[in-house]
């Protein structure tokens, strides 16, 4: 009868857990103002051809759905806003990289019932100050979590992305 | 007593089984041999890819209540056909989007295709390929209850309505900036040329197309869902007949089995 109980409450926490993890903990304007302190500031365009589209067909392992991608700059500091499918819906992911390494990285939407726990602290912190290698590689690898593998696969695959960006950006730039 | 005597004596007493034995099989025969095939269907339903062959009986989609629904919007967009059915959007047979609420309009520019949804907007190449979703997270005015172009101002201006409000667009589409409609002289709704019955014919399919996957109808015929309730029993009752198929089978079994020994010896 114990046990039998203990499942029911175990059941029962996991699915209230569920559904609180799942939602939009940011809103996109709001992380940008965070991230810049810059009312002003605008977002930019990357357009995805030629090699950038070629770099990021290698990232995603397919054609990215759209031919531009938006994002804010201010010196040498750039903030991007992407999504990547989990299992079935998208993972709305913010990332600040500075001079080649990754700032900060938040998850501003998740909408899967599993994997949550990749808008932790604990595992987030992991892709601070990570670069990206010739191979469009992260320098160094990143642990998973158990029970979560897609959303880690699309976190680490976004966080990629973004640094190949970054590069992107800065070179049109120059 | 006869060997004659002894055998129909025997016959008599196992005569209820083998008659119970006889019409379980008879009647679940069909039931059967539908639930044989389906189950070996659904234990392959990987390898056979059930899930990705959809149904396109008219019949058999109405049985399962899925009709067009009432949501349609059949325009011309320059050399393309825009089309919504339902939540989908279409572009010829490319789908643009599935979560569209109501199609608003479209506008050719010179290097763009500019299509509004109420609750999001689409920038494509002239080729159809899509440059980026708008949405409300990038600050885009929703719900959009009209499109304008204007003429009074840069070619690719586009101005949207929203609230009552008139927002238009910088050169790139990123941002938006509340103006009067004052300043917009003139202001032109682009009005959009309705496509033909036979036009909208493929689209009806299309949206059609993969509602009802052939998983779906397997696995309701071995459950018997497809006759909703009522079929549910009638595959219990087949279920059942199965169980006292392989009892009796195995009683009349056993009991002859047990004769012949006991002959033998």
């Amino acid at each position: 009868m114990k046990n039998i109980l203990r499942f029911f409450i175990t059941g029962a926490l996991f699915v209230l857990i569920s559904s609180y993890a799942k939602g939009v903990y940011q809103s996109n304007s709001d992380f940008i103002d965070e991230v810049f302190h810059d009312p002003t500031i605008k977002p930019q365009m990357l357009w995805l051809t030629g090699d950038v589209k070629a770099g990021a067909v290698k990232i995603l392992g397919e054609k990215p759905r759209q031919l531009r991608v938006r994002y804010w700059q201010k010196q040498q500091k750039t903030a991007w806003i992407l999504e990547a499918i989990g299992k079935s819906k998208p993972i709305t992911v913010g990332l600040v990289i500075d001079a080649g390494k990754l700032q900060r990285v938040k998850v501003l939407a998740f909408r899967e019932t599993r994997g949550w726990e990749v808008k932790e602290d604990f595992f987030l912190d992991q892709f601070s100050q990570r670069t990206l290698t010739p191979e469009l590689q992260l320098d160094k690898s990143i642990d998973g979590i158990t029970g979560a593998t897609l959303s880690v696969r699309a976190l680490k695959k976004l966080s990629r992305l973004a640094l190949f960006y970054h590069q992107q950006a800065l070179f049109k730039e120059h | 007593m006869s060997k004659r005597k002894h055998k129909h004596k025997n016959k008599g007493r196992l005569l209820p089984f083998i008659k119970l034995h006889r019409w379980s099989g008879l009647v679940s025969l069909i039931l059967v041999i539908i639930l044989s095939i389906t189950g070996i269907l659904l234990n392959h339903t990987h390898e056979l890819q059930l899930k990705n062959h959809y149904i396109k009986n008219t019949l058999l989609l109405n049985w399962y209540g899925i009709r067009l629904p009432e949501q349609q919007t059949f325009f011309k967009l320059g050399a393309y056909n825009l089309v919504q059915v339902g939540h989908k959007v279409y572009l010829d047979n490319k789908l643009l989007a599935s979560d569209a609420l109501t199609l608003i309009g479209g506008i050719e520019m010179e290097d763009y295709l500019f299509i509004a949804l109420e609750n999001a907007a689409l920038l494509l190449t002239l080729d159809g390929e899509l440059i980026e979703k708008l949405t409300p997270d990038q600050d885009l005015p929703v719900p959009i209850t009209s499109v304008y172009k204007s003429h009074s101002q840069d070619n690719s201006a586009i101005v949207i309505q929203s609230h009552n409000k008139y927002f238009i667009s910088d050169d790139d589409y990123l941002t938006w900036t509340n103006i009067k409609p004052d300043n917009l002289k003139p202001v032109t709704i682009k009005r959009l040329k309705r496509l033909s019955e036979t036009e909208k014919e493929p689209y009806y399919q299309l949206w059609l197309d993969n509602k009802l996957s052939l998983e779906t109808v397997v696995l309701d015929l071995h459950s018997g869902r497809i006759l909703g309730q009522f079929g549910v029993f009638i595959m219990d009752l087949a279920a059942s007949f199965l169980l006292v198929l392989s009892i009796s089978g195995f009683w009349i079994w056993f009991k002859r089995s047990r004769k012949r020994i006991r002959h033998r010896l």
